[in-house]
C-alpha cells in the first residue's frame, strides 16, 4: 500500500472515492456526539454545565498531540524514502494540528475561568500544550520561509523529526518544573474520575474529531496535488 | 577526522579573532538585557536575589538566540560550505567544529564576567563554580540547538527571528533544569540531579544535532 | 589476467536532466570526459552551464540520468577522485588575508603551497579578501589549482567561467595550466563565454535555454 500510493493520481482517485463517505460518517458522529454532549449527558455536580466544554477540549487535545506524532512520522518517511505523498501529508497536517492545539488552549481557558476563576494557569499540561502549539508554529514558519515554496519542505521535515524526539523531553521537564514549583492550590492532584454517562459522548466526539481530522487532511492533500497539477500545466504551456 | 576538526576549528578561531568586536558586542548585549531586570522589577535586593539565577539564564538565552543565525550564514553566502563538502570529510565535522568554536567564544567571556554579574544582583559569590558549571552545560546544549536551527534556516527570509522561534520552544528543558539547579543551590539542596539532567540533554542533543546539521547544510547547498 | 576496469576510466554523463522549481533547466545532457580530456560548456545566460557543473560537483541533485566513472556510479562527494570546483562565490572569508585562506584550503586537503607564484598573487597576498578586485579574486581562486599534492591522482577540475575577469596575460597562463593538467591525465570541464583553450580542440557542449 505504501508503494501503491506513491503515484499521486492513484491516490487522488482513491481519495475521491472515499472522501464523500468519510464526510458523511464524520458529520454523523459529530452531530450525534454533540447531541450526547450538550443535551443527553448530566451536568457535573460541581462544575455544572461548564463541564460540557470538556467534550470539545479533551478530544481536541488528543488530536493535537497525535497529529504532531503523525507529522513526525510523515517527515520520517519523506526524509528516508522521499515518499512524495509524505511531504504533502506533513504540510497538510501541520496547520490543522496547530488549529487543534489552539482550540485546546482556547477551550481550556474558557473552561478554566468558571472552574478555577482565572483564564490561565501555568499548569504542566497547559504549558506543554502551549509548547506544542509553538512547535506547530515553528514548523509552519519554517516551511513557508523560503521564496521557492518547495524549498522549505526538507528543513521543516528535519525540524518536525527533532521536535518529535524532543516532545517527551519537554513534556517531562515541564511536568517536573511544575511539581517542583508549588502547584497552584486550585488544581486538583491525581486523575479525574469520569462517570460512564460522560464517557460515551466523549468517545463519540473523539471518533468524530478523528474522522473530521482525516477528512480535512485528505481534502488539503487533494488540493495541494491539484494545485501542483495546474502549475505544471501552466509551466508546460 | 580529528585533524580536520582541528583545522576547521583553527579557521573558525582565526575568523572570530578578526571580528573581536562581535564577541564584545555580544557580551554587552547580555549585560544590557540583565540590566533591564532591576529596572523593570525594582531595585529591591531581596527580589533580585530571589530571581537572580533566572535573570542570568534569561539574559543568556535572549542575548544568544539572535546570534545563532550567523553561525552558518556567513560561510553559506561566501560559498565555503559547499567547497568544504569536497574535502572528503563529512559536513558534520565542519558543523561540529563551528559549533564548538562558537560555544567557546560566547560561553567563555560570559563565564569570565559572571562573578561581577553575581555581585551586581546579589547572588552569593561562593556559588560561582556551581552556577558557572550549569551555565556552561546549558549553553553547550543551546549552541547545538542553535546550530540545528541555523542550518535549517539558511536561505530563508528573516532568518534571525525564525531561528529564535525554532530554538526557544526546544530549549525549554535546558532552561528548566538550569534554573532549577539554581533554585536547589539557594535552598541548600544538592544540584547534582539537575546537572546530570543537563548533561543528559546535552548528550541527546549531540546525537541529534550532528546528523540534523549535516542534513540541513546539505539541503542548503543543493538549493544554493 | 583480465582487467575489466580501465585504469583511467571516462567520466560519463548519461541523460542528465535537472528540474528546479518545477522548471526543466537541463534536458538529457550526455557527454563523457576521458582522463586527459577537456570539455567546454557553452550557451547563453540561463542555459544551465553553472547548474550542470554543480551537478557534476555533487552540489545539485540531478532529477534524472546518471554520472558514471568508468563502469561505476560516480557520487562526487564520496569519490576518491579529487574535485576542484572553482566558481563564484569562491568560499574565501572576506576578513582573512588571501594567504591565510589559501593555506587553510591547502591544509584541509593535505596539499602544500606551490613555490612558483603562477597567477602573481604575491602582490596582494596579505590583503584581506574584501579589498580584492574581481580579477584578483579569480586569480586567487585559480591558484587553488596550483596547490601541490604528493600522491593524489590527477583531479577533476570544474571551472565556472574561469577567465571571465582575467586579463589577457593571465588568460594565457590559465590555458597553459589547463594544458599541463590534461597532459598529466587530469580531466577538465569548464564553462566559458569567451573561447577557452581553442588550441586543445576541446569537446564543445552547446546548451540551450529550454522553453
Amino acid at each position: 500500500m505504501f508503494d501503491y500510493f506513491a503515484n499521486p493520481s492513484r491516490f487522488n482517485r482513491a481519495v475521491k472515492l472515499v472522501l464523500p463517505w468519510l464526510e458523511i460518517i464524520a458529520f454523523g458522529f459529530l452531530g450525534y456526539g454533540l447531541y450526547l454532549a450538550l443535551l443527553n449527558s448530566p451536568a457535573d455536580y460541581q462544575q455544572g454545565d461548564a463541564v460540557r466544554i470538556m467534550y470539545i477540549h479533551v478530544p481536541a487535545a488528543w488530536i493535537a498531540l497525535s497529529s504532531y506524532l503523525l507529522l513526525g512520522i510523515c517527515a520520517f518517511f519523506f526524509l528516508i524514502w522521499r515518499h512524495p505523498l509524505a511531504e504533502i501529508a506533513a504540510s497538510a497536517i501541520a496547520p490543522i494540528g496547530a488549529g487543534f492545539s489552539a482550540l485546546t488552549l482556547i477551550t481550556g481557558s474558557l473552561w478554566g475561568k468558571p472552574i478555577w476563576g482565572v483564564w490561565w494557569v501555568w499548569d504542566g499540561r497547559l504549558t506543554s500544550m502551549l509548547v506544542l502549539f509553538f512547535f506547530f508554529i515553528g514548523y509552519l514558519a519554517l516551511s513557508n520561509a523560503f521564496d521557492q515554496s518547495e524549498r522549505g519542505a526538507r528543513p521543516a521535515a528535519i525540524l518536525a523529526l527533532i521536535g518529535c524526539i524532543n516532545l517527551p523531553i519537554v513534556k517531562f521537564s515541564v511536568d517536573w518544573w511544575n511539581t517542583l514549583h508549588q502547584p497552584a492550590s486550585i488544581m486538583r492532584s491525581g486523575g479525574i474520575a469520569i462517570d460512564s454517562s460522560m464517557l460515551s459522548p466523549l468517545f463519540t466526539l473523539f471518533i468524530a474529531f478523528q474522522l473530521f481530522f482525516i477528512v480535512i487532511v485528505l481534502m488539503r492533500m487533494q488540493t495541494v496535488l491539484n494545485n501542483r497539477k495546474i502549475e505544471s500545466h501552466i509551466l508546460r504551456g | 577526522m580529528i585533524l580536520i576538526f582541528w583545522y576547521y576549528f583553527k579557521r573558525e578561531f582565526e575568523i572570530s579573532i578578526s571580528q573581536i568586536t562581535d564577541i564584545l558586542s555580544q557580551l554587552v548585549f547580555f549585560i544590557l538585557i540583565m540590566m533591564l531586570f532591576p529596572i523593570a522589577l525594582g531595585p529591591d535586593p531581596e527580589n533580585l536575589k530571589e530571581f537572580g539565577i533566572a535573570i542570568i539564564w534569561i539574559a543568556a538565552f535572549v542575548s544568544l538566540t539572535p546570534a545563532y543565525d550567523r553561525l552558518f550564514s556567513d560561510d553559506y553566502i561566501h560559498g565555503f560550505i559547499e567547497k568544504s563538502a569536497h574535502n572528503a570529510q563529512p559536513l558534520g565535522c565542519y558543523a561540529a567544529a563551528k559549533c564548538f568554536c562558537f560555544y567557546l567564544i560566547t560561553a567563555l567571556p560570559l563565564l569570565i564576567i559572571l562573578p561581577f554579574i553575581c555581585l551586581m544582583i546579589g547572588i552569593n559569590i561562593s556559588f560561582y563554580g556551581e552556577i558557572a558549571l550549569s551555565l556552561a552545560l546549558g549553553m553547550f546544549g543551546m549552541t547545538l540547538l542553535g546550530g540545528i536551527a541555523s542550518s535549517l534556516v539558511l536561505g530563508a527570509r528573516r532568518a534571525a527571528i525564525l531561528g529564535a522561534v525554532l530554538i526557544l520552544p526546544l530549549s525549554l528543558p535546558i532552561l528548566i533544569f538550569g534554573c532549577m539547579s539554581g533554585l536547589a543551590l539557594s535552598e541548600d539542596l544538592s544540584m547534582r540531579p539537575h546537572i546530570f539532567m543537563l548533561l543528559a540533554i546535552d548528550l541527546c542533543l549531540v546525537v541529534m544535532a550532528l546528523p540534523a546539521m549535516q542534513a540541513g547544510l546539505k539541503n542548503a547547498i543543493e538549493n544554493a | 589476467m583480465l582487467i575489466d576496469q580501465p585504469i583511467k576510466p571516462d567520466l560519463t554523463l548519461a541523460n542528465i536532466s535537472v528540474i528546479r522549481g518545477q522548471k526543466l533547466i537541463i534536458d538529457k545532457v550526455c557527454f563523457s570526459v576521458p582522463a586527459g580530456g577537456i570539455c567546454v560548456l557553452q550557451g547563453p545566460n540561463g542555459a544551465g552551464k553553472t547548474s550542470l557543473l554543480r551537478v557534476i560537483a555533487g552540489f545539485l541533485p540531478n532529477s534524472a540520468g546518471v554520472l558514471m566513472l568508468g563502469a561505476h556510479l560516480f557520487s562526487p562527494l564520496k569519490s576518491t577522485l579529487p574535485i576542484w570546483y572553482i566558481g563564484a562565490p569562491y568560499g574565501f572569508h572576506p576578513n582573512l588575508s588571501a594567504r591565510k585562506n589559501l593555506v587553510q584550503i591547502a591544509t584541509m586537503r593535505g596539499l602544500s603551497l606551490p613555490e612558483e607564484d603562477i597567477f602573481h598573487i604575491n602582490d596582494f597576498t596579505e590583503q584581506p579578501i574584501r579589498t580584492l578586485s574581481s580579477g584578483q579574486l579569480q586569480r586567487l581562486a585559480l591558484s587553488q589549482l596550483c596547490l601541490q599534492s604528493s600522491n593524489q591522482s590527477p583531479a577533476l577540475w570544474l571551472l565556472d567561467e574561469p577567465n571571465s575577469a582575467l586579463d589577457s596575460s593571465h588568460c594565457l597562463i590559465l590555458e597553459t595550466l589547463i594544458e599541463d593538467h590534461i597532459r598529466k591525465g587530469g580531466r577538465v570541464i569548464a564553462s566559458a563565454h569567451q573561447t577557452l583553450c581553442k588550441h586543445l580542440s576541446p569537446e564543445i557542449i552547446q546548451l540551450e535555454i529550454l522553453k
